[in-house]
């Protein structure tokens, strides 16, 4: 694509009319509804730097002149060519619409930014992205999805779009990252202020193997207001949408809205009926999203967008099915098992995703053995399950799966 | 005339001798007393005065000087009255010097002449014992309590006349006038035994945290448990002291000594035959903790001495209160300073914690709690890291649901004696195994002797070992894992610690290591 050609509504711009494009966008009270304005008919930002006060008044509609007062002083006291300078040094890039990097699935939505700051790399095109979002207050059950959806998207090469919160966010973008794929962050706030602090690490992470970007000026502190908006740039840089867990009013709702209006698909991991947690993404089943059983699921689909090689994916199922049946082999060499083995064979069983309680699980052991474990002896075989890894505290006293 | 009497001041749970002397000459009539006297020693004079007139023993207008010896130490309390009326009327004649030697006499006088009760009158005793003094003449009220002490007369009075008469009689014939008070601790201590109101019968489900709490009582190990609130926390603490082994008549004067010095000791009961349960609340000040005053007294943490002091809403405290358990901890006694002297209180005690695990209580319960990870790492917070490195056991305690209570019914709980049971045969183990290394209970192992008593076989430690590589947990973490192994073998009378042993230990560690190393 030449640099020439329009695109996004705006002509292709040289990278050297970056710092000029930041210095626009920086403006307090800057929509990018009025850049474009500005730059309407081919124009150059360091042509509208350039321009006189009269000359600004002229290109915009009669409501947005008090805009140009703001300019003005702005343009008094502030060197473009500096500042863009000392943004890099910091590590933060920008691009704006008419830039080659400006992601092109972003350029699509409606009400897109008209340039964002990033850190680290931007998603690459070529590969599909998934944004996985969910409660913040997640259950052990989002927790543990969230982390294998994020491990089993990475194997598969799809980049992971989402938010850096608390909870199901930070989960995925870790997982992701820990199996060496891509993740990008979408921040409610500047790109060099780690939000929620406790994601310390994980913000490293994303700078080193992935990438954090944001529509706001670096600098800007978090506020409530500020993060429903950034959810549209978290759907639109995504080909689909994965809910992990949301309660029935929940802010992650929004982004599926969102996703909705910009045509994405809507993936929902379904689960308990009772369980609050579970509502909204239940009733987004109910409202015809995608079920997510496994990874599968969600690579058919982006097979279907034309988003996701069919040869990887045959590859990845051949490659689960192996492992299914190596495990199911070496379950078969093991002829006498002693009556440990059974018990906890047993209580793997037993113990599923939803924590139960000691009392329970001895309980419910009784009920299939009819032989009552003394509490010592309970404890000694949970605990050896769980150095081993088959189960996992819950907190609460209670066991998951 | 110069006279003397012996008599004796409480200093800390310890007791001083103190000797009264009284002279009476010739002179401008005057009562004077020195000897670095505290106000209420001082106002002894104007009781003794009024006591005397009011017993009708008339004393000369004379010049009356008193001297409490050795004169560098503070005296306090109001135990002198009755000596120094003793020692006045020895100088003037009314009582015979001898009469009163190799005797300890305290107690308070009212102004009608009446002989009142003191505090510390078993700390008193003991110190007179060890003195070598035969005969101790206290107030009517403390001497069941004096009585305890074997190897010393006991003798209770109850008005200045009747001591005087008591004093003036043959020696041969005075126990005819009034007989020594003798009790049998032993026979008391069966009496008292009999009264357990509480057990852990009452405790339905939460089989986890009883057992847990029985391996505390059996190695003396302190405990923690977290839970949602209403999840029987507190029940278990109340019941602890049920299941920890029945004091011994030696622990229960060491005990009853300090309730005496605080004077605490219920009036009925001559002594403390259960252990000390303590559950202050959590707006409790530093010196009722810890103990102070000007003139200190013991805290709640020696009240809680040889028993268990269980703190309830554990974060609720001050932060600083909490921390004040540090010395008391590590060194079994809290050592206050005052200008004059340093004052010693031993505090050996059970640690037992209760708490939620964040501010509403029902973390990791997502369907109920809404607190934000930074409230719950505040909250938790509040327990410094060097309380909870001296907790060996920490439990989670689930929210139990009436439905499955019903369905329990399978599993009869244990009541507190045969509980009991376990623990005494963990804690003769204990006994034989430290005998003459001055240790007595597991939680007690350092690290220099955690190799010689906590020894595992190789192949017994791989799974932990596994364990501990993969949660981080550190070396002291590891031994806690040891000692509580330890504790588990001994209750199932194994020599060895076995696998099975380190597991469930490994369960009692677990839980802290995942609240306050940001595991949740």
């Amino acid at each position: 694509m030449s640099q020439k050609e329009k695109r996004n509504g705006i002509m292709g711009m040289d990278e050297k009319e970056l710092p000029y494009a930041q210095w626009l966008y920086q403006i307090k009270g800057m929509g990018s509804k009025t850049i474009v304005k500005l730059l309407g008919d081919n124009r150059k930002p360091s042509e509208v730097y350039a321009m006189t006060c009269g000359e600004w008044e002229e290109l915009l509609p009669q409501g947005k002149h008090a805009i140009v007062k703001v300019m003005e002083e702005n343009r008094l006291h502030y060197n473009p060519e500096e500042e863009y300078g000392k943004l890099l040094d910091k590590g933060i890039h920008f691009t704006c619409l008419g830039q080659l990097t400006y992601p092109d699935m972003l350029a699509h939505i409606s009400d897109k930014p008209f340039g964002i700051y990033y850190k680290g790399k931007l998603p690459d095109k070529d590969k599909p992205s998934i944004a996985i979002i969910g409660a913040r207050n997640c259950s052990a059950y989002g927790k543990y999805m969230a982390e294998k959806l994020g491990h089993e998207l990475a194997e598969a090469g799809v980049q992971v779009i989402s938010g850096m919160a608390r909870g199901v966010d930070g989960i995925s973008q870790y997982a992701a990252l820990e199996k060496g794929g891509y993740s990008m962050a979408v921040f409610g706030c500047g790109v060099d202020i780690c939000y929620p602090a406790e994601n310390g690490n994980l913000y490293r992470m994303l700078v080193e193997k992935g990438g954090i970007c944001s529509e706001y000026v670096p600098g800007t502190a978090p506020q409530a207001n500020l993060f429903p908006p950034r959810n549209r740039i978290i759907s639109g840089m995504s080909d689909g949408v994965l809910v992990i867990e949301a309660r029935n009013k929940s802010g992650t709702l929004i982004t599926v809205d969102m996703a909705l209006e910009q045509g994405k698909e809507v993936f929902a991991l379904p689960g308990r009926v009772t369980e609050p947690l579970s509502e909204g993404c239940n009733r987004l089943i109910k409202q015809g999203a995608c079920v997510v059983q496994d990874t599968q699921d969600i690579l058919q689909e982006l097979e279907k967008l034309h988003r996701y090689n069919k040869e990887t994916t045959e590859f990845l199922r051949k490659k689960t099915r192996e492992k299914c049946t190596k495990e199911c082999k070496c379950k078969g060499t093991i002829e006498v098992e002693t009556e440990n083995e059974r018990t906890r064979k047993i209580l793997q069983d037993i113990i599923d995703y939803s924590p139960k309680s000691i009392e329970q699980i001895r309980i419910e052991l009784f009920h299939r053995i009819g032989n009552l474990y003394s509490i010592p002896e309970m404890l000694g075989v949970l605990m050896e399950m769980e150095v081993l890894g088959l189960i996992h505290r819950a907190g609460n006293g209670c066991f998951v799966r | 005339m110069f006279s003397v009497v012996i008599s004796a001041s409480i200093y800390g749970v310890g007791s001083r001798l103190v000797r009264v002397e009284a002279d009476v000459s010739r002179g401008i009539p005057c009562f004077q007393m020195v000897g670095m006297l505290n106000s209420e020693v001082r106002e002894a004079r104007e009781r003794v005065r009024v006591a005397l007139k009011n017993a009708e023993i008339k004393l000369a207008p004379m010049c009356i000087n008193v001297n409490l010896s050795p004169a560098d130490l503070r005296k306090e309390g109001t135990a002198f009255d009755l000596p120094i009326a003793i020692a006045v009327l020895i100088a003037y004649g009314y009582v015979r010097q001898e009469c009163v030697e190799n005797s300890l006499i305290v107690g308070e006088l009212g102004l009608n002449g009446e002989v009142r009760a003191v505090k510390g009158i078993l700390s008193i005793v003991q110190e007179a014992r060890r003195q070598g003094i035969h005969k101790c003449i206290v107030p009517r009220e403390n001497a069941l309590e004096g009585a305890v002490i074997q190897g010393i007369d006991i003798v209770g009075v109850s008005h200045i006349r009747e001591i005087v008469e008591y004093l003036n009689v043959d020696r041969t014939k005075q126990s005819e006038q009034i007989p020594v008070t003798r009790v049998d601790p032993q026979e008391l201590m069966q009496l008292g035994r009999n009264r357990m109101l509480l057990d852990f019968a009452e405790v339905n489900g939460q089989d986890s945290t009883k057992r847990a709490a029985e391996i505390a009582a059996a190695g003396f190990h302190h405990m923690l448990m977290v839970g949602p609130p209403g999840s029987g926390k507190t029940m278990i603490a109340n019941r602890i002291a049920t299941i920890l082994p029945p004091m011994t008549v030696d622990e229960s004067i060491e005990v009853s000594t300090i309730y005496s010095v605080a004077g605490m000791l219920p009036s009925q009961n001559s002594f403390l035959v259960n252990r000390p349960f303590l559950n202050p609340h959590h707006t409790i000040t530093q010196q009722a903790l810890i103990g102070g005053g000007r003139v200190p007294t013991p805290g709640v943490v020696s009240l809680a001495h040889r028993g268990v002091l269980f703190l309830d809403e554990l974060p609720e405290f001050k932060r600083e209160n909490l921390d004040l358990l540090r010395q008391p901890l590590e060194d079994k006694q809290v050592q206050i300073a005052r200008n004059n002297g340093t004052y010693i209180f031993p505090s050996d005690f059970m640690l037992v914690g209760a708490m939620n695990p964040c501010p509403c209580g029902y973390f990791p319960d997502r369907q109920k709690c809404n607190c934000a990870p930074y409230e719950i790492g505040r909250y938790l917070g509040r327990i410094s890291g060097p309380i909870l490195d001296r907790i060996d056991i920490c439990v989670e305690t689930p929210s139990v649901n009436l439905e499955e209570m019903s369905k329990q019914t399978i599993v009869s709980s244990e009541n507190s004696a045969m509980i009991r049971k376990r623990v005494l045969s963990a804690r003769e183990i204990q006994k034989d195994r430290f005998k003459g290394t001055g240790l007595q209970f597991n939680s007690e192992i350092g690290s220099r002797e955690i190799q010689k008593y906590c020894a595992v076989k190789a192949k017994n430690q791989k799974l932990l070992f596994r364990a501990l590589e993969q949660k981080n947990i550190t070396l002291r973490g590891y031994y806690k894992i040891l000692k509580v192994a330890r504790t588990i073998a001994d209750i199932d009378g194994a020599e060895q610690i076995e696998e099975r042993h380190l597991m469930e230990a490994l369960y009692y560690r677990k839980t802290d290591e995942k609240y306050w190393k940001g595991n949740w």
